[in-house]
């Protein structure tokens, strides 16, 4: 497993692309895109450059992409179930056919590791903004189910990650605390 | 149905914050349901501009019962419904007269149902001469309500009558862990970032 | 409903600033307590204060009764001051609250005394505070014996808390034959026994107290408090009215309230002052309601207005039957 190959490569890679996406889809959605980004040259570029991102991911790792990013679609939709949305369904209607197609397309474990390893970033993630969060009104899973609670599930889904797919626990984990980084010093540049 | 609840002292613009945020969200006649506390339910229809004349007026608790609005939000990928509560303002201690306190009583009962609170301040009349800064007890009660609550906000209204933004900073200074909105209700400064904390909540 | 420490649900903080009894912010203060469990089990050392509040400000809402509320105050600071001396190992005097209260019938001296039970557990001088009303009939026997038995078990039902005996100058009545005086033996040792966890007020008309009083001149020393109870004076009679008909959302009409005067003051003169106080209110004010009841029903419009309104009609000095 250890053993650098080519697969490894583009699952790494693929994962880093997606979490860029994901990065990108969650600060649309809270209207929180960096204003470098809406500025009236890059604005345009956003949706185009998403695609094609997204699609480069997908051929490096179709299984990795495609569940990493419908998990984290699912997952946004958390809060907003009862919630009527652009297809006539709704947030719950639309995340159970996702979550259907992809169990359709792809192994169980697949879907499932994915949703798992999503669910434990957005744990630690709502961990760390709790306070900013909770001030913001944005919606938080610590704030709502309370700290030790989210601490515990956190541990849970850590074990259990290690013990369905050490590999992809390990490469989110890697490209979740990358990408902040890189997102950090894009804001203050 | 998600409820927003707006509350503050009386005559800080509360109707008319609700009723010209309705109108940013593209109402332009209100249904509005007036609940007394002893449960009886009016259903009036106006045009807003006529709403505005009616509802808001100089005396302080001209709003003596509930007055909700329903209305849509654009959020996410689609819209939801929400009901937007005025109320009736709150005075610090025992008011003498057994009518008030009913109707603030029926305010402070929806506080604990609403899912968003926006609490409202008259930021002119704040941080001049007086020792605790024109702002009521009852104010700073709901500000320490507000801590345990996801959902909170406080707004800064009647910005356009200040000359700058001192009294703002002042504001937050006091109450550093929550957000401050500045607002004026009546030009509709600030709308935009109300309806994107309300949209969070949704 | 959701109940948090204390015992008191959301209805009834919001019920108590209805009435007047909280300011605002104390009410919103309550309701942050009530949400946020962690803070009320931190702030354990203040709630009991505020609790006790809210009964002192339901003493102070009742009406008339000035004196009696100058002493509650003054034997609730003086019960406050004994428990701070204690805690600075200061002398403190053991706390004798035994008490005689002298007035009519109809004069608040049960609520009073119910309310002190309370106060008393609040301020951690008696465990539970309950009120337990007891009359000749329970403490006196008809063979050798007998009373021993039937105060003691009474003094059990009492520990506590505060035993009333109405009309105790009853215990001294009857001959030789007559058990009265074992009785208040018995009581006087019960006394002795649970002093710390026991309060005793004898209740009565303001002479025959008085005469018993001075024939049982060891009791006297054991009862430091004496309240007296005043008549309402008519004023407050039809304040006690209104406040009663606003309680249960009725509205006295002006020419109701007028006979409901002439009632009184008739009732007044005839019987002497001495007439049955508050309890002659809340009788013809529940006669009252009874008989809207059936006004409206015959009349048939149940408006808001109807339901609400005590007429003249309905304020009636007898039942007919």
């Amino acid at each position: 497993m250890f053993v650098a190959d080519y697969n490894m490569i583009y699952q790494l890679v693929a994962t880093f692309l997606t979490g860029i996406i994901i990065k990108l889809l969650d600060d649309y959605m809270d209207e929180e895109l960096p204003s470098k980004l809406l500025s009236p040259e890059t604005r345009n570029g956003i949706l185009p450059y998403s695609l094609i991102i997204f699609s480069l991911a997908a051929a490096l790792n179709l299984t990795y992409t495609v569940t990493l990013f419908s998990g984290a679609y699912v997952l946004g939709m958390f809060f907003h179930m009862q919630q009527k949305l652009p297809t006539g369904l709704t947030g719950l209607q639309e995340s159970l056919i996702i979550l259907f197609i992809n169990l359709l397309i792809f192994p169980f474990a697949a879907v499932l590791t994915s949703l798992l390893v999503i669910l434990f970033i957005q744990s630690i993630d709502d961990l760390l903004d709790r306070q900013w969060d909770k001030r913001m009104g944005h919606h938080n899973l610590a704030n709502q189910f309370g700290m030790g609670e989210m601490i515990i599930l956190s541990a849970i889904l850590a074990v259990l990650l290690m013990m369905l797919d050490l590999k992809k626990f390990v490469f989110v984990n890697l490209c979740f605390f990358v990408i902040n980084k890189m997102y950090k010093r894009f804001l203050l540049s | 149905m998600k409820k927003c609840l707006i509350v503050g002292k009386p005559n800080v613009g509360k109707t008319l914050f609700m009723l010209n945020f309705a109108q940013y969200l593209h109402l332009e006649t209100v249904n509005i349901q007036l609940i007394y506390y002893n449960g009886v339910i009016e259903n009036k229809s106006y045009k807003i501009t006529q709403a505005k004349e009616l509802l808001s007026s100089v005396s302080p608790f001209k709003t003596m019962c509930l007055q909700v609005l329903e209305a849509d939000i654009p959020m996410g990928k689609g819209k939801q419904r929400i009901q937007v509560i005025d109320s009736s303002g709150l005075t610090d201690g025992i008011h003498m007269n057994v009518e008030m306190r009913r109707a603030m009583a029926q305010t402070l009962s929806a506080i604990r149902e609403s899912d968003i609170i926006l609490h409202l301040f008259d930021i002119s009349s704040l941080f001049y001469d007086s020792p605790d800064h024109g702002i009521s007890k009852v104010d700073y009660q709901l500000a320490e309500f507000g801590q345990s609550k996801n959902g909170y906000v406080i707004l800064a209204n009647k910005i356009d009558l200040i000359p700058n933004k001192r009294p703002i900073v002042e504001l937050q200074k006091l109450f550093p862990d929550h957000y401050v909105i500045p607002i004026s209700a009546k030009t509709g400064l600030g709308f935009s970032e109300v309806s994107t904390f309300v949209r969070r909540r949704l | 409903m959701k109940k948090n420490l204390l015992g008191k649900s959301y209805g009834d903080i919001l019920n108590m600033f209805e009435y007047g009894k909280l300011t605002t912010e104390e009410t919103i203060k309550k309701l942050s307590v009530m949400r946020s469990g962690k803070v009320a089990q931190i702030q354990q050392t203040e709630p009991p204060e505020e609790c006790l509040d809210e009964i002192l400000a339901e003493l102070e809402s009742l009406i008339g009764l000035d004196n009696v509320k100058g002493l509650v105050k003054e034997i609730q600071a003086y019960i406050q001051i004994q428990k701070k001396r204690r805690v600075e190992q200061l002398a403190a005097d053991a706390l004798v609250l035994h008490m005689i209260f002298r007035g009519n019938p109809g004069t608040g001296k049960t609520t009073v005394a119910r309310l002190l039970g309370k106060i008393f557990q609040k301020m951690g001088v008696l465990e539970k505070g309950h009120l337990i009303e007891v009359e000749r009939a329970d403490l006196v026997g008809e063979y050798i014996g007998h009373t021993a038995v039937k105060v003691r078990d009474q003094i059990k039902r009492s520990i506590g808390g505060i035993m009333f005996i109405d009309e105790a100058y009853s215990l001294a009545r009857g001959g030789e034959k007559d058990f009265g005086k074992e009785a208040i033996d018995a009581l006087v040792k019960g006394m002795e026994d649970y002093k710390d966890n026991l309060v005793l007020i004898l209740a009565g008309y303001k002479d025959e107290m008085d005469i018993f009083l001075r024939s049982n001149p060891g009791l006297k020393s054991r009862f430091p408090i004496h309240i007296d109870f005043p008549d309402y004076n008519l004023e407050e009679l039809l304040l006690i009215a209104e406040r009663m008909v606003e309680k249960r959302d009725y509205k006295l009409s002006l020419s109701s309230k007028a006979k409901l005067a002439k009632i009184i003051s008739k009732k007044r003169i005839e019987d002497g002052i001495n007439s049955g106080n508050a309890r002659l209110v809340r009788n013809i004010i529940e006669r009252a309601i009874r008989k809207q009841a059936v006004r409206l029903q015959n009349g048939g419009n149940f408006s808001r207005e109807n339901l609400l309104l005590l007429s003249n009609d309905d304020i009636t000095e007898e039942d007919f039957l």
